[in-house]
């Protein structure tokens, strides 16, 4: 009896000592996973976008260059055909896509339960609980010491969701120096505890016919056509030469409605 | 055998404490961050950011040095000066980078741990996110994040300070916002004549300058709220209206244009010229502004509309009341100088 107590005595030390000091081991599938690699492919309307050097004109025959179209995707979620979701867990589900960075576009979500899926959604932008959380649970893509460097306003903490720069065609001969960049910069998390902007959007495609079919250890496929002319094309048409630049102004939830649809599926590979 | 299991128990118990420490033993004279027993509870996290020797003298060398700046010319304690509680001494705007202007007055930097809001907008509501505002700021310091961390991570004696101070073996952001977070926050003024008068020296103010405590308490307190002299909120004080839309810049909002933060009077003395803008150069200046030359406004403080009505003699009152939250220990506590 005494040594049974001992021995109760050292286990419930042991139990303590362990609930205190070690990280919850993460709990052991339950269900077989695999991995689904989404690429973003990125376009002006029908033509794939090529930075800095291909001309492009907008639907009001205004014609400029793209030198840079970055984007967040946060708080992905799979639906499956019975309408239950797989929820991306919170440290993995943060990614900024550039398109000066071709590995940026390639993302994969793994451990993902086999079954059938039907719908991904996402978030464009970061959360606000996200937002709001100190430097050291900002890491990866919402690094601001590295991958997000320029993707977050120092002056008014908080991500940039998405950015997206254009230039002007000068003609030839044409004075290069009075050239009026085109700007548009577009966050606002909905703020600490104070009513301002909230240009969060999301985001759901539905797969169609073609649901993505996750099989134990195979890798589906989702190619996502993402159209950066949306952005200032849709419920509201952006003129570039009267709204060169917009950032944190009641005008940009405008330009976070364009760009709420701005993603497609181009088609998935099981 | 009972005195044995106790013992043994008592081992296990030792065993896991020390497993389960993960400080190194503190220093005995550095005694870490101290709430004053009189101020209300911190807003800092400190649970997340606990003030140790190692983190403390980082964030100083940091607040310091040069470093930190496109070209090695500015540093904290360029614009944020200790004689000043950290304001910009005789300043109304402060020059950056390249004799660059800024466009607000630089403020104090004291009881940070108390603080909800920082920059004169509350544009940052986390002290760990208020040093890249400056250091990034193509006027202040134009430096890039991913640049300075490859500054200090080529930099042996920092390498070598973050490893102690964070065990980390390469310097981040986070490291680095929270190292200067130590520092700040370890910049409390308490120990002015106004603090020694509320423990019961009554002594130490004379009666013109209790005169001067009651009408503050009846005219300016509602906003500059003891013993911190900050309610941490926004208001218009009826000033020109500018450019500088104030903290309607960060919410958008019609209702907060030309609203700008309350800041702490300790040590007002001391950090002139005062305002968003350093418009008044003097306290006497502040005082006027107040009993009679409030501008109208829609989002004027309701408070202030057609003046706080003080004499010239009230308003004397005042300031040499103001002039007892001056913090002499702070103002010169070799800890924290350069």
């Amino acid at each position: 009896m005494k040594l049974l107590k001992n021995k109760l005595f050292a286990l419930i030390i042991t139990a303590v000592f362990f609930a205190h000091c070690k990280p919850e081991s993460p709990a052991i599938p339950a269900t077989q996973t695999s991995t689904v690699a989404i690429s973003f492919n990125h376009f002006i309307a029908d033509s794939l976008l090529v930075l800095n050097t291909k001309n492009y004109s907008n639907s009001i025959e205004q014609n400029f260059t793209v030198d840079k179209f970055n984007y967040f995707i946060s708080n992905i979620i799979l639906e499956k055909t019975d309408g239950t979701n797989y929820i991306v867990p919170q440290d993995s589900c943060y990614f900024l896509i550039k398109s000066s960075n071709k590995a940026s576009q390639n993302i994969s979500i793994k451990n993902i339960p086999v079954g059938n899926y039907r719908k991904i959604s996402f978030m464009i932008g970061v959360d606000s609980a996200r937002s709001c959380m100190p430097a050291s649970a900002r890491t990866g893509a919402l690094d601001v010491g590295a991958a997000a460097a320029d993707m977050y306003w120092t002056w008014n903490t908080g991500y940039i969701f998405l950015k997206l720069q254009c230039m002007p065609i000068i003609p030839k001969g044409g004075d290069s120096s009075a050239v009026i960049p085109y700007v548009y910069h577009i966050g606002g998390y909905g703020g600490l505890n104070n009513p301002t902007l909230n240009n969060i959007r999301l985001v759901s495609l539905n797969f169609g016919e073609n649901l993505i079919l996750i099989a134990n250890s195979t890798t589906a496929q989702i190619t996502i056509k993402a159209d950066a002319l949306k952005v200032l094309e849709g419920s509201t048409q952006v003129n570039l030469n009267s709204t060169p630049t917009v950032m944190l102004t009641p005008f940009s939830a405008n330009i976070a409605n364009n760009y709420q649809n701005m993603f497609s599926i181009i088609n998935i590979i099981n | 055998m009972r005195a044995f299991k106790i013992l043994f128990a008592s081992l296990i118990f030792i065993a896991l404490s020390q497993a389960c420490t993960k400080e190194e033993n503190p220093i005995a004279s550095f005694k870490g961050f101290e709430a004053p027993i009189n101020f209300p509870l911190v807003h800092y996290n400190f649970s997340a950011n606990p003030v140790n020797k190692a983190g403390f003298d980082l964030g100083k060398k940091l607040f310091y040095d040069g470093i930190l700046s496109r070209d090695g010319s500015i540093s904290c304690g360029s614009c944020h000066q200790q004689a000043a509680a950290f304001a910009h001494l005789d300043h109304t705007i402060s020059h950056g980078i390249d004799d660059k202007i800024g466009n607000r007055n630089a403020p104090v930097i004291q009881n940070t741990a108390w603080q909800k809001y920082f920059a004169w907008d509350g544009g940052i509501f986390h002290l760990d996110d208020f040093p890249i505002n400056p250091i990034t700021n193509p006027v202040e310091m134009d430096e890039k994040m991913p640049e300075l961390l490859s500054k200090l991570n080529a930099n042996s004696t920092y390498r070598a300070m973050f490893k102690k101070a964070f065990n980390k073996d390469s310097v981040d952001y986070a490291s680095l916002t929270m190292a200067l977070s130590q520092f700040m926050n370890m910049l409390v003024s308490n120990q002015s004549r106004y603090d020694e008068y509320l423990t019961g020296n009554t002594s130490a103010l004379s009666d013109n300058e209790k005169v001067g405590l009651n009408l503050f308490m009846n005219k300016c307190n509602s906003c500059h709220t003891a013993p911190l002299f900050t309610d941490n909120k926004f208001h218009n004080t009826g000033l020109t209206t500018s450019s500088d839309l104030g903290r309607a810049t960060v919410t958008v909002q019609d209702s907060d244009l030309y609203k700008f933060k309350t800041p702490s009077l300790r040590n007002v003395e001391k950090s002139y010229p005062y305002n968003h803008n350093g418009r008044a150069a003097t306290l006497e200046a502040v005082l006027q502004h107040y009993a009679s030359e409030i501008k109208p406004g829609t989002t004027v403080d309701s408070r202030l509309v057609g003046g706080l009505g003080l004499t010239a003699l009230e308003q004397q009152q005042i300031i040499a009341f103001l002039k007892t939250l001056t913090d002499t220990k702070f103002l010169t506590d070799t800890r924290f100088s350069e």
